[in-house]
C-alpha cells in the first residue's frame, strides 16, 4: 500500500506530475526523459510490480493453498486493489486518505487470522478475534465521526506492535516444538520473516512522517515514503515466496 | 536529523534481518541436537531392553537346566529305589505302584516345564534343531498337525537364536490356545539380507485392529522384536487363518 | 599213594573248571555329578552279582585319574556335567582308551543328543528314567555284543544319518565352539574385526564378543598369545599362522 497522502501532499504529487509532464515535453529526447525520471518515481511505480507478481502467483496456486495462506492471498489482492485505487484517486485529484482507515483493519484482520490458525491453542489466539473487532470498530467509529482525513499514526503503531507480537510468539513456538524439519519449506516462516522486517521500519516511517513533514522539507518526507515503498516491495516479495512454497512438513 | 532517521531505519532493518538469520541457524542447531538426543535415547532403550531380556533368559536357563537335571535326576533315582521296594513287600504293592506313577507323572511334567524354560537342544545344537525338537514334542502333545521347514541358519548369536525361539514359542502357544486351528506351519528361511520366520495357522483368525489387547504374550514378542531390530507383519482373515511373519536383517 | 595225587589233580581240575564256568563280573564305572543319582545306581547295581562297580567319579577329571589306575569294561556316563560335559569326556576317553565301552545316561531325550553321543562313539544311550531291568539288560548286552540299541536310538540314528545338515553340538568345557574356532583362525591370520565380520557375514559386535570369549576361554590377553595358544593346542599349524605376527 502506498501513496497515503496528506492533503498538502496532493499538491506535491501535482508538482511531480507537472514535473513529469514538463519533462515529457516534445523537444527533449526520449533518452533525456528516461534519465531525468526521478528515482522516487521509479520506486513508486515499481511497487506495483511485486504486488502484481504476488497476486498472480497466489492466484495460480490458489487450489493448493490451505487455510492460513488463503487469507494471505485475499490480503495481497486487497492490498493490490487498494494501491490501484489510491493511484487512481491521485490521478483524479481526489483525497485517498480514507483508504488507510479501511486498509488497516483488513490488513490486521487477515494477518491476525493467519496467526490465529498457527497459534491455535494459545491465549493469544483466543483474544485475536476481539482485537480484530476492536480495529474494525475503531474504523467504523472513524467513519462515523468523519475523521477520515486524519492520519492514523497511532493505529498503525498499535497494529504493527500487535502483529510483531504474533510473529514473535510464532517464532518462539517453532523453537519450542522443534517439529519443523526444513524451515525453508514452512510458508509461515517466510511470512513472519517478511513481517518482522517490514513492520518495525514501517512504524518508524509512519511515526516520524508527520513530524518530518511539519518540521522539515517535504522532499525529506517524500524520501521517507520512498523507504516505505521499498519496504512494501520487500514485503510483497516475501508474500510471493510464502504463496509460492509448497506447504509440506 | 535526516541522516539520523535513515540511519535508524537502516539499523532496525539490519537488526530484523539478523534476527531472522539467527533464528534460522539456531533452530537448525536445536533440531540437530534434539535428533541426536533422541537417537541416543533410543539406542539406550534398546540396550536396556536387550540386557533385561538377556538377564531373563539367563534366569530361565538356569532354572530350567537345574530343574531338568538336578530335580529330574533325583526323581529318577527315587523311582529306581522305589522299584527296588516293589519286590520286597507284596502287600504294599499298590502303594508302591501309586508312588511310582506319581513319580513318572512328575518327571514328565518336569520335562514339559523345563522344555518351556530351557531349550537344551537349541543351546547345544542351534536354532533349527531346537525348533525341530520343539515341533516334534508339540506334535506328540497336542492334536494339531505341525510342519516345520527351515534352511540352515548362520550368523546369529545365541541370544538372538533364543529370542527367535521364544517368539516362535509364544506365537505357537497363541495359535494352540486361541485360534482353534488344526494345522500350524512354521517356516524359517535365510536370504542374503535377512532371516525370515513365518508362523501360519488355519484357525479362526482375528481382527488386526483388536491386536492391541494381546496381553503379556504379545508384549514379550514386541520386546524381543525390538531387541532383534526385526519387523513383524501380521495378516489375519477372520475365519480363515493367521499368518505372522518376523523378519530380521542379517549383517 | 596214587590216590592222593589223583585227588590233587581232580580237585585242581574241578577248581579250574568251576572257575572257568563262573561268571566274571563286568567291571563298571560311573561318572555323574549328581551324588544322589550316582549312589542310587551304585546301590541298585550292587544287587546284581554279575556287576562290579570299581570306579565312582564325579567329574571328567576324577574319571581320568581313576582310569589311569585301572580300567573298567563299561563306563556309565552322564551327559550334562559342569566344566566338561559328557560329550567332551566321551571324546577324550575314547582317544586315550579306544576300546572303552561307554553307555550314555541322560535326562535328555532329544534325537540330536542321542545321535551325537552315538556318533562320538557311545555304545548305547539310556534315559535316566529307566527301570532296573532295562539298565541291567543294557549293560549285559553292551558287555556281550558291544552295543545296545532301543527303538528310540534307532529312530534318532535314522534321522541323524538322513538329515542334510549335521549340526555339530556346542560342547562346553575346554573346547571352543565352531564359530569361535573360525574367528580364531581369522584372528591368527591377522584380519581385523571388520574383515572377519565381512567374511563370516556377522556383525562387528559379534566378532568382538567372540574375541572376548576366546581370550577368556584360553586365558590369554592379546592376539599374539591367542596365536601361540592355537599352535600349541594344535588348532592351527604353524605355517597357517606364521608370517602375520
Amino acid at each position: 500500500m502506498v501513496c497515503t497522502i496528506f492533503p498538502p501532499q496532493v499538491l506535491l504529487i501535482d508538482q511531480y506530475t507537472l514535473l513529469f509532464i514538463r519533462l515529457s515535453w516534445p523537444g527533449r529526447g526520449f533518452k533525456t526523459f528516461i534519465m531525468s525520471l526521478p528515482f522516487d518515481r521509479i520506486i513508486m511505480y515499481g511497487v506495483m510490480i511485486p504486488e502484481t507478481i504476488a497476486v498472480v502467483v497466489g492466484g495460480l496456486r490458489l487450489r493448493h493453498l490451505q487455510a492460513p495462506l488463503r487469507y494471505l492471498w485475499i490480503l495481497v489482492l486487497f492490498g493490490f486493489l487498494t494501491d490501484l485505487l489510491s493511484r487512481l484517486l491521485i490521478l483524479l485529484k481526489m483525497g485517498n486518505l480514507f483508504l488507510i482507515v479501511l486498509y488497516i483493519p483488513v490488513e490486521f484482520g487477515l494477518l491476525a487470522a493467519m496467526y490465529r490458525h498457527e497459534l491455535h491453542d494459545s491465549r493469544t489466539a483466543k483474544i485475536i478475534p476481539f482485537l480484530t473487532a476492536g480495529f474494525a470498530g475503531y474504523a467504523f467509529f472513524e467513519i462515523l465521526t468523519g475523521k477520515l482525513q486524519g492520519f492514523n499514526r497511532e493505529e498503525r503503531f498499535v497494529e504493527g506492535f500487535l502483529i510483531l507480537f504474533f510473529v514473535l510468539e510464532y517464532l518462539y513456538r517453532v523453537l519450542r516444538k522443534l517439529n519443523i524439519f526444513h524451515l525453508e519449506y514452512a510458508p509461515m516462516f517466510w511470512l513472519s520473516a517478511g513481517l518482522i522486517i517490514y513492520f518495525p521500519c514501517d512504524i518508524i516511517v509512519f511515526t516520524f512522517s508527520e513530524y518530518i513533514f511539519s518540521s522539515y522539507s517535504t522532499h525529506f518526507n517524500l524520501q521517507l515514503w520512498d523507504v516505505h515503498a521499498v519496504l512494501t516491495m520487500l514485503l510483497y516479495t516475501f508474500y510471493t515466496l510464502t504463496l509460492w512454497i509448497p506447504q509440506r512438513n | 536529523m535526516k541522516y539520523m532517521l535513515f540511519g535508524g531505519i537502516m539499523v532496525i532493518l539490519f537488526l530484523a534481518i539478523s534476527v531472522i538469520i539467527f533464528f534460522i541457524v539456531y533452530q537448525k542447531r536445536l533440531l540437530a541436537q534434539q535428533i541426536r538426543l533422541q537417537s541416543v535415547q533410543h539406542e539406550y532403550q534398546r540396550e536396556l531392553l536387550s540386557s533385561s531380556i538377556a538377564a531373563q533368559e539367563k534366569e530361565r536357563v538356569r532354572i530350567g537346566h537345574d530343574l531338568h537335571d538336578e530335580i529330574g535326576s533325583s526323581l529318577s533315582t527315587a523311582k529306581l529305589l522305589v522299584n527296588q521296594l516293589q519286590h520286597t513287600d507284596p502287600e504294599k504293592e499298590h502303594l508302591v505302584n501309586s508312588v511310582k506313577e506319581i513319580l513318572s507323572h512328575t518327571i514328565q511334567n518336569l520335562k514339559n516345564i523345563s522344555l518351556n524354560l530351557y531349550p537344551s537342544v537349541l543351546t547345544k545344537f542351534g536354532l533349527v534343531e531346537g525348533l525341530q525338537y520343539l515341533v516334534s514334542v508339540l506334535s506328540q502333545a497336542s492334536p494339531l498337525t505341525f510342519t516345520f521347514e527351515a534352511d540352515e541358519i548362520i550368523g546369529l548369536e545365541l541370544q538372538q537364536e533364543l529370542a527367535l525361539y521364544r517368539i516362535v514359542q509364544e506365537l505357537v502357544n497363541n495359535a494352540i490356545k486361541h485360534s482353534g486351528a488344526s494345522e500350524v506351519q512354521i517356516e524359517l528361511r535365510q536370504t542374503e539380507h535377512f532371516i525370515q520366520l513365518s508362523v501360519r495357522d488355519n484357525g479362526c483368525g482375528f481382527n488386526t485392529q483388536d491386536a492391541g489387547k494381546g496381553g503379556i504374550g504379545l508384549k514379550s514378542i514386541e520386546a524381543r522384536k525390538e531387541m532383534l531390530k526385526a519387523e513383524m507383519q501380521i495378516a489375519s482373515i477372520p475365519g480363515e487363518g493367521t499368518c505372522i511373519i518376523v523378519r530380521l536383517p542379517v549383517l | 599213594m596214587y590216590y592222593s595225587e589223583i585227588a590233587c589233580i581232580v580237585s585242581v581240575t574241578i577248581t579250574i573248571t568251576i572257575n572257568s564256568f563262573s561268571v566274571i563280573p563286568i567291571r563298571l564305572a560311573i561318572v555323574d555329578d549328581h551324588k544322589l543319582f550316582r549312589q542310587g545306581i551304585i546301590n541298585l547295581l550292587k544287587t546284581y552279582p554279575q556287576f562290579d562297580m570299581i570306579i565312582e567319579a564325579e567329574s571328567c577329571q576324577q574319571l581320568l585319574d581313576a582310569l589311569a589306575v585301572q580300567q573298567p569294561d563299561i563306563i556309565l556316563m552322564d551327559i550334562e556335567m559342569p566344566e566338561t560335559d559328557g560329550m567332551e569326556t566321551c571324546k577324550q576317553i575314547l582317544q586315550l582308551y579306544p576300546q572303552m565301552k561307554i553307555i550314555a545316561l541322560s535326562m535328555h531325550t532329544a534325537d540330536n543328543f542321542i545321535f551325537h553321543m552315538m556318533k562320538l562313539g557311545a555304545r548305547s544311550y539310556l534315559h535316566k528314567d529307566i527301570d532296573q531291568d532295562g539298565l541291567r539288560e543294557a549293560i549285559e548286552e553292551v558287555a556281550a555284543k558291544g552295543f545296545y540299541f532301543t527303538a528310540k536310538i534307532g529312530e534318532a540314528m535314522l534321522r541323524g544319518v538322513q538329515s542334510k545338515s549335521i549340526q555339530k553340538p556346542y560342547m562346553n568345557g575346554n573346547t571352543l565352539t565352531p564359530r569361535e574356532k573360525e574367528v580364531l583362525t581369522f584372528i591368527c591370520k591377522g584380519m581385523t574385526n571388520s574383515e572377519i565380520a565381512a567374511q563370516l557375514f556377522i556383525s562387528i559386535r559379534t566378532v568382538e564378543g567372540h574375541r572376548q570369549h576366546l581370550l577368556d576361554k584360553t586365558g590369554t590377553t592379546n592376539s599374539v598369545s591367542l596365536a601361540v595358544f592355537a599352535i600349541k593346542t594344535g588348532l592351527l599349524s604353524a605355517d597357517e599362522v606364521g608370517g602375520h605376527f
